[in-house]
């Protein structure tokens, strides 16, 4: 059984993949490509500083060199919270669609729900070092499925793959929802604005706080030729911070000039958007028990309380936890989410699901209800939670490139 | 003799009734918006009398006309099941009074239940000329808010007031209601998936006399829709949305009467749009089962309980037994249980409920009955009031000290059993959309 077990893994295994130093040098030769520069810097960055000695031989251009070795010094200061995205090579061997699928889920550890899927359709596919999202939307395509991006698990269905423009950076993924022109008469003025609503995910692998809601662009152009950037744009407002952190955030990249009457096409919007880390978590582990009395735990700058851990029903229970901060403007910031708990003390460690969470802004402080689901009846309840709780913050600006979308 | 002075009457009323439709027929023609629906509404105010000849006026008449006597036909019979009384005209002109002190006088000529506390500062307010002739009641408080820069809202189906940045949007008055637009929205959206969608809404408001309130509304209907180029603007049936959904009980928060009237977008050169003409469709009480609560007379020489008197008070009306539950005077609001031997909770709280407190001192609150809860057999429902202080001087000395709770002296509880439906015109010229 075990030899089975393995053989079969051998099987499943990546083909081989090329030493390390070949595609540091593949990749450095592709900076001089204006067609796949944007790929490349992207991998080196995300391959991290080992990749250095190798650029800096090369004759690459010492400010794109200067922004790769600033882009991993930043990514390394993010420890835990980001990391390079899961990659994947397909030789273009067909496959069953459901062993490409599992292969994707299991290695990135990003849940599939696949409703009604042909599995057993045998798909071509062929790729080199792509990321976890570009690889789940090459098999979108060639598969015929569709998925809407930023929920947990991300669920496919059989139809037609999504059009809305893609971009990729590292385990981020910012897909185009939607581009809306609005004309606003108040009857007393006229307002015309155009917004570009994009939503940001990313793998599991990294735990951002979420997008911050600011962005830069550097250019959007209509195939007019007319720039949409306003004259003098404010800068954009952060958005209203979230109840705890999310699969996915859409940002709206909004005040925008309207294109020209006869434009059919953005010809290219390029700009970065801040993405939030937490500068370091903390982990906290707190026996719990039925009936327990308050237990806390002291951090720097803060106190986890467990104030109560009751059975709810039949299916689980529930844990009631307040984080008290010491400045109110981290309790003001703070949020967590799903994968920052975890019950043990029943079979596998299992992750918590968030029921509700509120501020006290009077106690600088942010209470959530984390729940744990019992697998089966009258199974005993966990001995421990533990959490991660992010502290401070670290904007990342993720950039994005999108060309010849359709107005019409 | 007598038998001849009888078939005179009988054969002269008609024509009495067509002496007066016959001119106000002739108004209908008018090209002044303003001329025609004061014309509907005296057609409407001639009442049921009048009735066969309106509608023989309307199937005679053609084009608008016709519809005007359509609807002025139903008004009579919508009057008749609602007991509603047109709204009289008046006329008010003044250059030496402030925008309190004209409110006030509109106040006296016509009932209207306006609190102006918001108005009543330390600041002398500048007086504001009107010349109001033959208008409606809201016609006239339009026009006074207008000439002192006065911002009318609606909340919970009262008249707030608020000094200052009034706006002079495009506005439609027609007896009781008052409609007035708040901006279009043109929006073209690229999904990726299909054509880029391109959707056209004008944001309607409709505000009304509290004495005519509706207790239920469903979505406008535009009947004709053309801009200045000539296209019609209103969408295809078979692109319509399905409206007949009812509406869900816990979503009416008194916002209902802010609504998007969605077109087909205007041609790319055009200018404005030429007629926009609907109606709202509104339910009125029609028949309703009320109870009073009133504070029982103390005993001489009894400890004063507050309003511990009212808890637990119990009236039954038809199958109904409404219970007062709490009193937070404080808090201008009394929790209420009302139960029934033939209805289930859920189907008590879809019912219309209609208040009215009666506060110490002979002021009036107004009032908003909202569902707060639904348990094993019993609907819970909370009014809310707040003083009118309609008998407040016009100029309040500046105080910090907070008022006192006020003594609630008596609570009409009305549950509308039957409705009457309404509709209620509305129609604009000439919107510039540039």
């Amino acid at each position: 059984m075990t030899i089975l077990t393995a053989v079969l893994l051998a099987l499943q295994a990546d083909p081989p993949s090329p030493p390390q130093d070949a595609r540091v040098a593949a990749y450095v030769q592709q900076l001089r490509d204006d067609a796949t520069r944007d790929r490349a810097r992207d991998r080196l960055i995300h391959i991290g500083k080992s990749v250095l000695p190798a650029l800096e031989k090369s004759e690459a251009d010492p400010a794109l060199l200067a922004s790769i070795r600033q882009e991993i010094a930043l990514n390394e200061t993010l420890s835990s919270s980001y990391g390079p995205p899961h990659t994947f090579t397909f030789d273009g061997t067909e496959e069953g669609l459901g062993v490409l699928l599992s292969r994707l889920e299991s290695e990135a550890r990003m849940p599939l729900q696949k409703n009604s899927l042909d599995l057993g359709q045998k798909i071509p596919l062929k790729l080199e070092d792509a990321t976890f999202w570009e690889s789940l939307d090459e098999l979108c395509k060639k598969a015929g499925i569709f998925y809407w991006p930023g929920t947990d698990p991300i669920y496919l269905n059989g139809g037609n793959a999504s059009l809305k423009p893609r971009a990729y950076y590292g385990p981020v993924m910012l897909v185009v929802d939607r581009m809306i022109q609005q004309r606003l008469v108040t009857f007393d003025r006229i307002n015309s604005e155009f917004l570009i609503r994009v939503m940001c995910v990313w793998e599991k692998s990294i735990s951002p706080m979420g997008p911050t809601g600011r962005y830069k662009l550097l250019r959007v152009l209509d195939d007019t030729g007319a720039s949409l950037l306003p004259e003098a744009a404010p800068a954009a407002a952060a958005k209203p911070v979230m109840p705890m952190r999310l699969a996915g955030q859409t940002i709206d990249l909004a005040g925008l000039r309207p294109p020209s009457p006869d434009a059919r096409k953005l010809t290219v919007v390029e700009g970065t958007l801040e993405l939030e880390f937490p500068a370091r978590i903390d982990e906290v582990r707190i026996e719990i028990q039925v009936d327990m009395a308050p237990a806390t735990k002291e951090l720097e700058g803060a106190t986890v309380e467990v104030r109560s851990f009751s059975p709810q029903s039949t299916w689980g229970a529930a844990a009631d936890v307040q984080i008290r901060f010491a400045d109110p403007k981290e309790a003001a910031n703070f949020r967590i989410g799903a994968s920052d708990t975890e019950f043990r003390g029943v079979g596998d460690p299992k992750q918590g699901w968030i029921g509700s969470t509120i501020r006290v802004p009077e106690k600088n402080a942010y209470n959530v209800t984390v729940h744990w689901r019992n697998p089966g009846r009258q199974q005993e309840n966990p001995k421990e939670i533990r959490l991660r709780i992010p502290r401070g913050s670290v904007i990342k600006n993720v950039p994005f490139c999108y060309r010849d979308m359709e107005l019409k | 003799m007598m038998t001849r002075a009888l078939l005179l009457l009988v054969f002269a009323v008609p024509v009495l009734q067509d002496d007066k439709v016959a001119p106000l027929v002739k108004e209908l023609e008018s090209t002044e918006l303003r001329r025609v629906y004061h014309a509907v509404a005296d057609l409407a105010a001639l009442g049921e009398a009048a009735l066969p000849s309106v509608e023989a006026a309307a199937r005679e008449a053609k084009g608008r006309t016709r519809e005007y006597l359509t609807l002025a036909a139903e008004e009579i019979r919508s009057a008749q099941a609602t007991g509603i009384v047109p709204p009289k005209r008046i006329s008010l002109k003044a250059a030496d009074r402030n925008v309190v002190e004209l409110l006030n006088d509109l106040r006296a000529k016509t009932g209207v239940a306006l609190s102006l506390e918001n108005l009543q500062g330390e600041e002398k307010l500048p007086d504001a000329a009107v010349d109001i002739k033959d208008c409606t009641m809201l016609e006239a408080f339009d026009a006074i808010c207008h000439a002192g820069n006065v911002t009318v809202t609606m909340e919970n189906g009262q008249f707030m007031l608020y000094q200052g940045d009034y706006q002079d949007l495009p506005r439609f008055f027609y007896s009781q209601y008052f409609f007035r637009l708040g901006n279009y929205v043109l929006m073209k959206t690229a999904t990726f998936r299909k054509p880029a969608v391109q959707s056209f809404k004008i944001q309607m408001e409709m505000l009304w006399d509290p004495a005519a309130a509706p207790c239920r509304f469903s979505p406008p209907v535009v009947v004709e829709a053309v801009d200045d180029r000539g296209k019609n603007l209103l969408i295809p049936p078979a692109k319509k949305k399905d409206v007949k959904t009812p509406p869900d009980p816990e979503d009416e928060d008194g916002q209902e009467a802010m609504s998007f009237l969605e077109l087909q977008p205007p041609t790319p050169g055009a200018q404005k749009i030429a007629v926009l003409r609907g109606f709202a469709p509104i339910s009125l009480p029609k028949t309703k089962a009320t109870v009073s609560f009133s504070e029982p007379p103390r005993k001489e020489g009894g400890p004063d309980e507050g309003h511990a008197s009212f808890e637990g008070q119990i009236r039954k009306v038809g199958d109904f037994t409404v219970k007062i539950s709490k009193v937070e005077a404080a808090m201008f609001r009394i929790g209420v249980e009302i139960s029934s031997t033939k209805m289930k909770p859920d189907e008590i709280a879809r019912l219309p409920f209609l208040a009215g407190v009666a506060l110490k001192g002979g002021d009036l609150g107004r009032t908003y009955v909202s569902l707060w809860s639904m348990k094993d057999d019993v609907a819970e429902l909370m009014v809310s009031f707040q003083p009118l202080h309609l008998k407040e001087p016009l100029i309040r000395l500046n105080e910090d000290r907070p008022a006192p709770p006020p003594v609630i002296e008596k609570l009409d509880l009305s549950i509308v059993t039957a409705v009457q439906e309404r509709r209620i015109p509305f129609e604009f010229r000439d919107l510039k959309i540039k």
